[in-house]
């Protein structure tokens, strides 16, 4: 009877433990999948080439290019400009519901986070080509179709990340800080930027990577609005295809070595992933053990 | 008494003072900002998806008409009738002529992806002659698609009994008694034409088309000059049909409007005359019956905008099947693909998701293990869509060989959800009062019975907060189904048949140019899924922000 | 925001005092007696929404002199303390009736909370540095009221940290983190940081009760001296501590003040029976 009980408890118990793992399992087989996919591109194109050429032209029967160079730099670039737009905004918007939101308006703020986080990327990326495009080709000329459109997207998608993070972790500096700061004839601003923010610069730093992950991931807003031109960006007016974009577009028709190509493009995509991941995890495990 | 005394503040007090006011007004700009763009994003989606406001290019002007002649002298006046489940407003003389000719075989301009089936009085008889004459430019034959009827009570028979049916009567029949088995549609006939000239190139210049405003400003006398509505440098010359004659009554009622008190120009009597003057004169404008012009015409047809303001979203485009790769018809297929995959989604991940977070929280202790599983976790969710949509490519539609579809397609997603349903169902179980663990305990329950029996239940709405926002991610996905899921725009069969989910039909729609007006009214129903999820979320959080309370 | 607002800060206060000295805004007869106070409430009456924490608190604070608040937990004493800076106007439920006047100015009429917390400076129950090193942490305070001179911060500094009688143990750690000092190093850094701001009156709210005794004893030697140049106004649960430092005490219970007067009698000959209970630890 007893020993029934444990046998089922422990069964139960593997139950959950192979639930939890998983999640473990399926990172295990996304890395290994794309990789034994993606890899075997580098027995004709050398990696460094791969990396480092821009010449993209995998259908080219003769020589095919196999260099994402501009899918790189284009999606750096476009990332890079969404964070100079969307950090400020979401920072502010942070500190606004750690500090200053009162009744109604910081409710709805709170409410207008959530749903913007909600909002699937397609809807952006319609948004985005009928309204974004054409104000970008109004304000700057051009197609409309650019890394400022790309960028501006972005923003807003990211918005919800840096936002929520950021709140928590300004939320989450001792009570006593804040005190000790006002006891001292400090404002609220000043207490703001030289106590809360610094405190929690560590949560800001882990909002604004996972903001920038978000934001080098994304794929259909993006491809939508960005022009998808396999070429070096320039201007922020001009075209861009970022390393989402590249794996998409090509991947209804592609066979053979562009086919492989584009699993290789999905392993530096996933590299770079993993790369802020694990920074993240390293900020915020100091963090943790700074504040136990 | 008590003398107001100002504060005592020193200068640089006052000066951070003022700092903290500008920057804290900066702070509220931003909020503002933020709170701005989620409304210009739902606003702007919701409006679109219920109103479609486009401007469209006709080569017929004005009003439509019930009654319509076939030629100029108005001798046949004829009315057009459509089998009854044709929802077009009105129709013009040139969808028509189209119809009859092959150009067009659907019911694109009612949204409808019904094959066209054109009936015409048999072409020996007078009235036969006519009808062909104004419907075909000349030397043509009528598509092979088009039926013959013997006379006008034949034609209503059949247009009554045939889906997509379209047929020509006398106008005079307008009153018989098979005339309710069929519709009416009003037609648009009046066609503007001009020199070629008018509308060529000149200095970058180019006139494309006239808008509604243009047309009676030009044959009212109030523009003289093309360049005056962006066109070339070239005085205007209007030419018309004289103010009696059966064109020019229509005319003034049908563009103009009534109220206008008509035209100063050089009248002409008939369609040849018209044509030999816009011929001699470059910066000539006429009308004419759009069924009048033949090959032979010397003048150009210019094109008139009209403004359309109709819904966009009906419950026609909730319930019927999708046509014409979405151009026509609806989206009822794709709602309920989308259903079948967030149905199989969340009972694939829910257990997952839940076991996982019961492991987490009930069973595994602090530790470098617990660490482990949290960090995959949060990689996961990390992971962006595109990688989940090589990696269910590359394992469920290759390796398995389970192509692309429901199956596959699902699985992608379950995975892909599974982050949000384990930590949101963890603070759940995290939030359940360590007490109720320890009083089931205390009586003597297992670890598991007290996990079932206390720990489940007071966390459910916490679990259900997870599966909505599951849902809400799930629904919203395109880039992880693009190669799993399939785009056929068809219900699915089976669960290895390719399915289109809302939000990938909605991308091939803007991607491809096919329709943007349907893609607005698919986001409109998306952003109304989200928003219900995100209303339904957080009451479920709310309950368990009670439970947290109470603990 | 240049130096030219800077450099004068000090003497700028030093104005403010002799201004507001001038401008005696009390209605009472007893003006003359009022001049001698450094603080004084009357019929203060404070609530935390509907719940009423203070009823008619009126109390005369004399200057250069420690005075203690001593009470069971809960019967308003720190609440009253923090009414004195106006740190309750943190909490938004927080209204309050009556005045209270600081050098004969209504500080909830006629005051900048800015300017008031510069002069009236306070120290807490649980130490609490800034995550940043010792030297920022008590550059602070100057920093924040526009001090930019790195030599004249430094000087602000060493002087503070000496004046808590913290120099020698830190002095050769001042660009290390706050937080790696231990407790009671902490606290009179924490006093440090009020003292740079060069206040006039230092609250301190139990501010040994989460120290051990050795840093309690120093803590209370730090008071001892700082009364010669400050007032000091200290809430505290341990009556010894109360008899030991303080010059008058007041006894709270239940959000009243039920006696107020020079410690020794409130020690030795309490007028009020309740006085006696909880001197006597007959009290809850």
């Amino acid at each position: 009877m007893k020993k029934s009980r444990i046998i089922v408890e422990s069964i139960i118990k593997g139950f959950f433990l192979g639930c939890a793992l998983v999640a473990v399992l399926s990172v295990v087989l996304i890395t290994l999948f794309i990789f034994i996919k993606g890899v075997p591109l580098f027995v004709e194109v050398s990696p460094l080439k791969f990396l480092f050429s821009t010449r993209w032209e995998p259908t080219n029967e003769e020589s095919p290019g196999f260099g994402i160079f501009s899918f790189i730099i284009g999606s750096f670039y476009v990332t890079f400009l969404a964070l100079l737009i969307g950090v400020p905004i979401g920072l502010a918007c942070a500190i606004f519901l750690a500090e200053f939101a009162k009744g109604k308006f910081a409710v709805m703020l709170r409410r207008v986070v959530e749903l913007l986080a909600g909002i699937p990327s397609v809807v952006y990326g319609l948004f985005g080509v009928i309204v974004i495009c054409s104000l970008v080709r109004e304000t700057f000329g051009g197609t409309g179709f650019s890394v400022l459109s790309g960028a501006i997207i972005l923003a807003i998608m990211i918005l919800p990340t840096i936002i929520n993070i950021s709140e928590i972790s300004i939320r989450s500096v001792p009570e006593e800080y804040r005190e000790g700061s006002f006891a001292m004839g400090a404002t609220h601003w000043q207490t703001i930027t030289k106590v809360l923010l610094p405190a929690s610069k560590s949560g800001i730093l882990a909002a604004i990577i996972l903001g920038t992950g978000r934001a080098i991931g994304e794929t259909m807003a993006v491809l939508m609005v960005a022009g998808n031109a396999p070429i070096m960006p320039g201007w922020i007016t001009s075209k861009v295809r970022t390393l989402t974009m590249n794996i998409v577009t090509d991947m209804s028709y592609a066979s053979g070595n562009h086919m492989v190509a584009l699993f290789t493009t999905g392993i530096i995509l996933f590299f770079f992933i993993m790369l802020l991941n694990i920074t993240i995890y390293i900020i915020t495990r100091k963090s943790r053990i700074r504040n136990a | 008494m008590h003398k107001k005394q100002s504060p005592f503040i020193s200068g640089y007090t006052r000066q951070v003072k003022l700092k903290e006011k500008i920057m804290k007004g900066l702070i509220w700009i931003a909020a503002g900002v933020t709170i701005f763009i989620l409304f210009w994003i739902f606003g702007y989606i919701i409006y679109k998806g219920l109103i479609s406001d486009i401007t469209r290019e006709y080569n017929v002007a004005g009003k439509g008409s019930t009654i319509f002649p076939l030629d100029e002298k108005g001798e046949n006046e004829v009315i057009c009738i459509v089998h009854k489940g044709i929802r077009a407003g009105d129709l013009s003389m040139q969808v028509i002529r189209s119809f009859y000719n092959g150009d067009e075989r659907y019911w694109l301009v009612s949204e409808q992806g019904l094959k066209v089936r054109p009936f015409a009085p048999e072409p020996g008889t007078t009235f036969g002659q006519k009808t062909r004459q104004a419907l075909l430019l000349d030397g043509e034959d009528y598509t092979r698609s088009v039926v013959f009827t013997d006379n006008d009570e034949g034609t209503i028979n059949m247009v009554a009994n045939t889906r997509g049916g379209i047929g020509i009567i006398h106008a005079e029949n307008i009153h018989h008694p098979l005339i309710k088995k069929v519709r009416i549609v009003p037609v648009r006939f009046l066609s503007i034409v001009v020199n070629e000239k008018v509308l060529s190139i000149q200095n970058n210049v180019r006139l494309n088309s006239f808008t509604e405003d243009d047309v009676s400003n030009i044959f009212l006398s109030k523009v003289r000059n093309w360049k005056d509505i962006g066109g070339i440098d070239l005085p205007v010359t209007v030419i018309s049909y004289n103010k009696d004659s059966y064109p020019g009554q229509q005319f003034q009622e049908l563009v103009l409007g009534n109220r206008n008190p008509g035209i100063k120009a050089v009248f002409m009597d008939n369609i040849g005359q018209i044509g030999k003057a816009i011929n001699n004169n470059e910066g000539a404008v006429a009308y004419c019956l759009f069924s009048d012009i033949h090959r032979d015409f010397p003048g150009k047809i210019a094109m008139v905008e009209r403004r359309e303001i109709t819904p966009n979203i009906s419950a026609h485009f909730l319930l019927e099947k999708p046509e014409k790769a979405g151009k026509a018809g609806g989206i009822f297929d794709i709602i309920i693909n989308t259903l079948l995959m967030i149905i199989f989604t969340i009972l694939l991940a829910t257990p997952v998701g839940v076991g996982a977070a019961i492991y987490l929280t009930e069973y595994a202790r602090q530790g470098k293990f617990i660490d482990v599983l949290r960090f995959f976790t949060e990689t996961l969710a990390a992971v962006p869509s595109i990688i989940f949509g090589l990696f269910g490519y590359i394992l469920f539609v290759n390796f398995f060989g389970w192509g692309m579809g429901l199956l596959s397609g699902t699985l992608t997603v379950t995975i892909m959800i599974l982050p949000t349903i384990i930590r949101t169902a963890e603070e759940a179980f995290k939030a359940v009062p360590r007490e109720y663990r320890e009083e089931s305990l205390a009586l003597g329950a297992t670890h598991w019975q007290t996990i079932k029996g206390v720990v489940i239940p007071s966390a459910i709405p916490g679990i259900l907060t997870g599966i909505i926002l599951g849902i809400g991610r799930a629904v919203g996905e395109t880039a992880a189904v693009l190669f799993t899921l399939g785009s056929s725009p068809t219900l699915a069969r089976d669960i290895f048949s390719s399915a289109r989910v809302l939000s990938l039909h909605l991308y091939i729609l803007a991607k491809e140019g096919i329709s943007f007006e349907r893609a607005f009214s698919t986001a409109f129903i998306l952003v109304v899924i989200i928003l219900v999820v995100n209303v339904s979320a957080s009451s479920f959080a709310g309950k368990m922000n009670t439970l947290k309370k109470k603990s | 925001m240049g130096t030219t607002f800077t450099l004068p800060k000090f003497k700028q206060c030093e104005e403010n005092k002799t201004t507001s000295e001038n401008k005696i805004n009390m209605t009472e007869e007893d003006d003359t007696a009022a001049m001698n106070f450094k603080i004084i409430t009357k019929n203060l009456d404070l609530f935390y929404g509907d719940f009423q924490a203070l009823y008619d608190i009126s109390m005369d604070i004399r200057p250069n002199k420690v005075t203690a608040l001593i009470g069971p937990s809960g019967c308003g004493k720190s609440t009253f303390l923090r009414t004195l800076n106006r740190m309750n106007d943190l909490i938004a439920s927080v209204h309050l009736n009556g005045n209270v006047y600081y050098d004969q100015t209504d500080i909830y009429k006629n005051y900048d909370v800015i300017e008031l917390r510069k002069r009236i400076g306070m120290v807490f129950q649980k130490p609490n540095p800034f995550p940043m090193t010792v030297f920022d942490n008590v550059a602070y305070g100057p920093r924040v009221h526009g001090i930019k001179k790195k030599n004249q911060l430094h000087d602000i500094v060493e002087k503070s940290i000496k004046k808590a009688a913290l120099w020698d143990e830190v002095a050769d750690r001042l660009h290390e983190p706050a937080l790696g000092l231990s407790g009671g190093q902490q606290q009179r850094l924490c006093i440090a940081r009020v003292l740079a701001v060069e206040p006039d009156v230092i609250l301190m709210d139990e501010p040994t009760s989460a120290l051990d005794p050795i840093s309690t004893a120093r803590i209370e030697d730090l008071i001892e001296e700082l009364k010669q140049n400050y007032t000091i106004i200290i809430v505290t649960h341990n009556m010894q501590q109360a008899g030991r430092i303080s010059d008058f005490t007041g006894f709270f219970l239940n959000g009243k003040l039920i006696e107020m007067g020079k410690a020794k009698d409130i020690f030795f000959n309490p007028a009020d029976k309740r006085t006696e209970d909880y001197i006597c630890g007959r009290f809850g």
